[in-house]
């Protein structure tokens, strides 16, 4: 029964010694004497399980048959003496109280809606609230007090007015609203007027409208219509051919003139 | 020898001068108002309500005895208007700012209201003798993501707007109570919140001590 390295530590304690005799003694015994139990342990067994799944699936067992159930093993501390036994025991009253809980505070709280029980609960906080006052409704990241004052104000010249920026509204060029078709048409009706011909930069916008420019510039940078750029003027190539070695990258900023809608289909 | 009464006076009457005075602290007291209706943000990200004394001395030109009669008349003249002024300190710093006597929806929404209320319920909950103050944000996920009232995505969005609006701070894992909810809830508001939340919360606690097991 006793392993070597608890005999030879138990020597060396009689008193201990002979405690340990005892408890093994009695354990024993319970242990082959389980007539009187067997039955209580398995019914304490059987509604300890209940209750817990019960718990656990949030459902609820009426007060009526809680109260059966609790008469059925209410005698069962007289006959249980192993520690397993009784602390099943203690198990199953431990799950009797928490379903009791459960069962108040269900009755407590009405089943309301997630959306309810927010509304509901927000009135609750928000008629004890005494909220400060902002007369803005919005922090300053610089303190009001150490703003320069009004009497030298900030100059916005240079600011884009309220004209300047409709206007540059109603010339912006929606290619979102054209389709991919017709778009493609565009391209090579541009494509068209432009192969093989060579222009000033200060002579291209006189030509060409605000969107062809802007359409233009998006062909050159995708390599759909191959150019040269020298130092006045450029070169568009045609479709075929490609450009010589040793492209220098140059970025020209040209301003349009003429403004137009774009072809929509 | 008689005064000729039409004749042009140099020294000002002193009603005159009383009047002007007035006129000028009601002017004073006007900036003043407006000046403490206000917030903004510090170096530090952290959300100063209404003005600091120092920075009012200095702006003002006045010493602590002079701010204190001047704040007084504030007081008095914003009673009947259901405003109140109210003296907080945030670190070392004595802040001046003006709340509402009454009950009064803020400027936070609903669901804004429930999650402060149930970080109220928790913490008052929470052991009181521990300070700070605090709770896990697990907590609060249980009652409110577990079953089904807003998704996580939501509380975390409401939770950091919140945070911002300097009613709660924030670390990794845990809440406390921010300035701003300390003004505008105390100490007997938030308990008689935790009492009334027992009905909302009360599903809560059945899970909760089953967890323990």
């Amino acid at each position: 029964m006793l392993s070597n390295e608890t005999s030879t530590y138990l020597r060396a304690f009689p008193r201990r010694k002979a405690w340990y005799e005892t408890f093994q003694h009695n354990y024993k015994r319970n242990r082959l004497t389980p007539f009187g139990t067997k039955r209580i342990t398995i019914t304490l067994w059987n509604l300890t399980k209940k209750y817990e799944g019960a718990l656990k699936q949030k459902d609820i067992i009426p007060v009526k048959e809680a109260e059966i159930d609790r008469e059925e093993v209410a005698d069962a501390y007289r006959v249980l003496e192993t520690p397993w036994e009784r602390n099943l025991d203690g198990r199953f009253y431990h799950t009797l109280a928490t379903m009791q809980h459960h069962r108040d505070s269900h009755l407590a709280a009405p089943e309301l809606a997630p959306e309810e029980w927010i509304i509901h609960f927000a009135e609750e906080v928000k008629r004890r609230a005494t909220p400060l006052m902002f007369l803005v409704n919005r922090e300053r990241s610089v303190p009001h007090f150490s703003l320069p004052d009004t009497d030298n104000p900030v100059t916005m010249s240079e600011a884009p007015t309220r004209d300047d920026q409709q206007a540059m509204k109603q010339h912006q060029v929606p290619f979102s609203e054209v389709s991919i078709d017709s778009l493609d048409t565009l391209r090579n009706t541009l494509h068209k007027r432009l192969q093989g011909k060579r222009f000033k930069y200060s002579e291209l916008s006189d030509h060409l409208t605000n969107w062809e420019l802007d359409l233009l510039s998006q062909m050159i940078r995708d390599n759909i219509i191959p150019a040269l750029f020298d130092k006045n003027s450029v070169k568009f190539l045609s479709k075929h051919k490609e450009p010589s070695a040793n492209a220098t990258f140059a970025a020209v900023a040209i301003e349009a003139k003429k403004y137009a809608e774009v072809r929509r289909r | 020898m008689t005064t000729d009464p039409n004749a042009p006076n140099d020294v000002p009457d002193p009603s005159d001068v009383k009047e002007e005075e007035e006129f000028e602290e009601r002017h004073l007291l006007g900036q003043l108002f407006a000046a403490l209706t206000a917030r903004y943000r510090n170096e530090e990200g952290q959300l100063n309500i209404g003005v600091k004394r120092q920075d009012l001395q200095e702006a003002l030109h006045i010493n602590k005895t002079g701010l204190t009669r001047l704040l007084d008349l504030l007081r008095q003249e914003i009673a009947p208007l259901g405003l109140e002024l109210v003296e907080y300190r945030l670190g070392r710093d004595t802040l001046y700012c003006i709340r509402t006597l009454y009950g009064v929806p803020g400027e936070l929404s609903d669901p804004e209201y429930a999650v402060l209320g149930v970080i109220i319920a928790t913490i008052e909950r929470a052991s009181k003798t521990k300070r700070p103050r605090r709770i896990a944000t697990k907590d609060i996920e249980t009652v409110l993501v577990a079953r089904g009232r807003l998704s996580r995505y939501q509380l975390d969005r409401i939770l950091r707007r919140l945070g911002e609006l300097g009613y709660i701070t924030r670390t990794a894992r845990r809440i406390t109570y921010g300035p701003r909810l300390e003004l505008e809830f105390d100490a007997e508001r938030r308990e008689a919140i935790a009492n009334a939340s027992t009905i909302y919360l009360a599903g809560a606690t059945a899970t909760q001590e089953g967890d323990k097991l």
